[in-house]
């Protein structure tokens, strides 16, 4: 089999078995569910340090300003494309410890990156909700799958790079 | 690398530009349509018809009988959102095909329109098949309620399906609206320009793949 495709398979293989548990009631209250909320309140913590205003509701961003509130849902915590760095990441080969490396350092990317978008909508939505719409359904995820590409891109030159200097 | 995003990023932005500015959004959703109609009531016997919703997504009549009214049928729609789900990921797809390959590139375009174009019709059947599933067994999906609908709150005259077919549809529709528009560019990319991602993530003394 040719490594291009075995690579494919294996991505797939982490991918789906990562999302099947995930939507598994116990890793969803357990994992998904305490992920938001930690999510939620980072982005909070951030929007206060930066001098910003917003009320925290356990996964519920609210401006106390105009009532305008986002709910950080399934799908907008940043988990599924942690899942999806961490399958491209496994399926490579390479050496463990540098696949713990690639999952951690991507991931740390993806969700800063996520943090970012949460608050960005938050703002957005306060001044349009046509943009909200737009930014929310297009623009954060092509930013965050690009940002998913170039963060394993560089591991796996990093990986490359380093198991040559190691051998 | 750093090339290939200067070329990624401006093809990003030019057709995601056409996508909405010339309207191929909604051509693409038009055709899926079509195509739907077509075969959905071949992929599906329960299925009599696909049609446009007020809402601007579909509306799907079955021939599902309900207990309380036997001269009616079943009639849902399905919000364009999740039908949008199906196809916004394209231009992304062929951008990073056309930032990957500066040269012959008719022959990688072509094969990732093909798999743009097989893929979209995929999740669109499968966000059917989900809502199909939410309304013949009556049960909501164990999923993320904001993917699929909630259940009718009257009963239908219709065998429900298997569980292990209920939860498996409704998790790909999971899938689908979730996932695909993050996962689907990168693996059609993948797919289609595996030589140029090799030589991109190659060292001169180390080869990748």
């Amino acid at each position: 089999m040719k490594q291009s495709t075995k690579y494919l398979l294996l991505f797939l293989f982490y991918a789906i078995t990562g999302f099947a548990l995930q939507v598994t009631p116990f890793v969803d209250k357990n994992i998904v569910a305490p992920f938001i909320l930690g999510t939620t309140a980072a982005a909070s913590t951030l929007i206060d340090l930066f001098g910003g205003s917003v009320e925290l509701f356990g996964d519920i961003l609210r401006s106390p300003a105009n009532g305008f509130a986002v709910k950080v849902d399934n799908g907008c915590s940043g988990l599924e494309a942690v899942i999806l760095i961490c399958a491209s990441v496994l399926a490579f080969q390479t050496s463990w410890k540098m696949r713990l490396i690639g999952a951690l350092a991507c991931s740390a990317t993806v969700i800063g990156i996520n943090l970012i978008r949460i608050i960005s909508l938050f703002y957005i939505g306060q001044h349009s909700l046509e943009w909200f719409e737009w930014a929310h359904l297009y623009a954060w995820d092509i930013l965050i799958m690009v940002d998913g590409v170039v963060a394993v891109l560089l591991w796996i030159r990093y990986a490359i790079s380093h198991t040559h200097q190691s051998a | 690398m750093s090339l290939w995003l200067v070329r990624v990023v401006p093809l990003l932005a030019l057709l995601y530009a056409l996508w909405w500015l010339a309207g191929i959004e909604q051509s693409v959703l038009a055709a899926i349509k079509v195509v739907m109609e077509s075969i959905g009531p071949q992929v599906f016997s329960t299925v009599q018809s696909v049609a446009h919703s007020i809402e601007g997504g579909w509306k799907i009549t079955t021939t599902i009988r309900l207990v309380d009214d036997q001269s009616a049928v079943a009639v849902l729609t399905v919000a364009p959102v999740f039908i949008k789900k199906s196809v916004i990921w394209i231009p992304a797809a062929l951008a990073l095909v056309l930032g990957s390959t500066p040269k012959k590139k008719t022959k990688s375009v072509g094969l990732a329109l093909l798999l743009c174009g097989c893929a979209s019709v995929t999740l669109a059947l499968i966000c059917l098949a989900a809502h199909l599933a939410v309304v013949i067994n009556g049960t909501a999906a164990m999923l993320d309620d904001d993917v699929l609908p909630l259940p009718p709150d009257f009963p239908l005259n219709v065998s429900p399906y298997p569980l292990w077919y209920f939860h498996l549809v409704t998790f790909a529709a999971y899938l689908g609206a979730l996932i695909a528009p993050l996962a689907m560019p990168a693996i059609i990319w993948v797919v289609t320009c595996h030589k140029e991602i090799r030589a991109m993530i190659s060292t001169p003394k180390r080869p990748v793949f």
